[in-house]
């Protein structure tokens, strides 16, 4: 079945089983960046942002995405041209093995795009849905704070 | 579960054509049951999304909250009916990636009474829409909760909250591990004419709702007997004994206030 969505901006179509999720469609078409953590809902390594809220794309079938428009982490920045949260999230040491990060990366994107200067309660419930197995935390709630601060002086 | 077909229908008679033709389908809402699950049986997915279910409405002071609306938008909807506690139950239905896409529909029609929203439904004495290619039946929540099997593959359109609860003054609480985990007991009481109803939901094996009367005794001789009939549940978080104790302390909180 042909699934068309506009994904980090760029419309396209891709071929998708039934019963495939929407997790799998990405990573096979070379969006690497969503990642399988547990498979059930629990961890947000697999989160991308659709209509501009943080799901996970493990829970997702392809077909439920069709005529939506996707962000995953690759639109983000780059190596070369890191987003401030990005580069934030490393001068914070907010990053250990990264597996989590590109997830929190996008929870923290959604949050700040709509609030610039959020609490620490908000801040955790915008990360309710990652878990990060190394950081224990306190480093990525100090880089979306410190990416907000960077962010409100630009 | 091996999905060999797929479907969006764009409207009712439509859904209706479709699971006749299918009859092994599965109703898809938000997915976060369905994609999690393995149902040996289903060959075909029938997607809601098109079919129009996302509204939340006032109509003479009743709020009708149509099957496919996420608990995201009945959170951002703010609704002040029955002290907001629609949004205060809803914010508590998972993480936020759930919140998101998961719906009340899904959630009530998913098949487990631990969940958040079976014992909001029962204390605002909530009427449930169901269509089928015979028609529409309006179902109060406590028929669907004494008789769940009988509205399987039904599709759950929207959800009654009447009027009567629109200004009442709710107490509510909720006992978890975490936040976002999900509920080891819940305790709601909800006010109207007669007086005060109480239901206790995830503790036991079936959310119950009772009417309080002021008796000194009414935990013991009434509350915790209709509780023990229905069954505290023993499970990953909690023997019975300790779900007994929580409800318990959420009683004393609530008689305390
Ligand atoms: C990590 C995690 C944490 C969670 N925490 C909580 C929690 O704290 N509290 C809580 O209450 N829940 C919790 N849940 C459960 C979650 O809320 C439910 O999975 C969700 O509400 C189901 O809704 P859905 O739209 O995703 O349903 P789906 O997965 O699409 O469907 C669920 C079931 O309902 C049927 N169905 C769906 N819509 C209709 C309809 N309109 N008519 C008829 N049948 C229908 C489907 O066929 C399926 O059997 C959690 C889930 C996860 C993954
Ligand atoms: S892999 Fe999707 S939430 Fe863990
Ligand atoms: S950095 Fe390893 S899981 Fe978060």
């Amino acid at each position: 079945m042909d699934i068309k969505v506009t994904i980090n901006g760029v419309k396209k179509v891709f071929n998708a089983d039934p019963g495939e999720k929407l997790l799998d469609l990405l990573r096979r078409e070379g969006y690497k960046g969503a990642k399988r953590g547990c498979s059930t809902g629990d961890c947000g390594s697999c989160a991308v942002i659709i209509n501009g809220k943080l799901v996970n794309s493990c829970l997702i079938f392809a077909g439920q995405a069709d005529g939506h428009t996707i962000t995953t982490i690759e639109a983000i920045g780059t190596v070369n041209e890191p987003h401030i949260i990005q580069r934030t999230f490393v001068e914070e040491g907010a990053v250990q093995c990264g597996f989590c990060t590109p997830g929190m990366i996008l929870a923290t994107k959604v949050l700040l795009d709509k609030e610039k200067d959020p609490t620490l309660t908000q801040i955790r419930e915008a990360l309710s849905g990652n878990l990060c197995r190394c950081t224990g935390y306190v480093k990525i709630e100090n880089a979306v704070i410190r990416s907000a601060e960077k962010m409100r002086s630009e | 579960m091996k999905v060999k077909k797929y479907f969006r229908p764009r409207d009712l008679n439509e859904f209706h054509r479709l699971s006749a033709e299918n009859p092994d389908h599965k109703i898809l809402a938000g997915g976060t049951y369905v994609a999690k699950m393995k149902f040996p049986k289903v060959d075909t997915i029938i997607d809601i999304q098109d079919l129009g279910l996302k509204g939340i409405k006032e109509e003479n002071g009743d709020i009708h909250i149509g099957a496919n609306v996420t608990f995201t938008d009945l959170i951002e909807a703010k609704l002040s009916y029955c002290g907001g506690l629609v949004g205060q139950v809803s914010s508590h239905c998972g993480p936020i990636t759930i919140r998101n896409i998961a719906t009340i529909g899904g959630n009530v029609m998913a098949g487990y009474h631990w969940n958040d929203t079976t014992p909001l439904l029962l204390a605002l004495e909530a009427t449930l829409m169901f269509t089928s290619d015979s028609g529409v039946k309006a179902v109060p929540v406590s028929s669907f909760i004494a008789n769940r099997s009988t509205y399987t593959g039904l599709l759950l359109t929207s959800i009654i909250l009447p009027s009567k609860y629109k200004d009442a003054k709710p107490f509510y609480k909720r006992f978890a591990r975490t936040r976002s985990d999900i509920p080891t007991s819940i305790f709601i009481v909800v006010n109207n004419e007669e007086g005060d109803h109480i239901t206790v939901g995830s503790a036991t094996v079936k959310p119950v709702r009772i009417m309080y009367s002021a008796d000194d005794e009414f935990l013991k001789n009434t509350l915790l007997p209709r509780l023990n009939e229905v069954k505290f549940m023993d499970d990953l978080r909690g023997k019975p004994e300790f779900k007994e104790k929580i409800v318990i302390s959420q009683y004393r909180e609530w008689k305390e206030k």
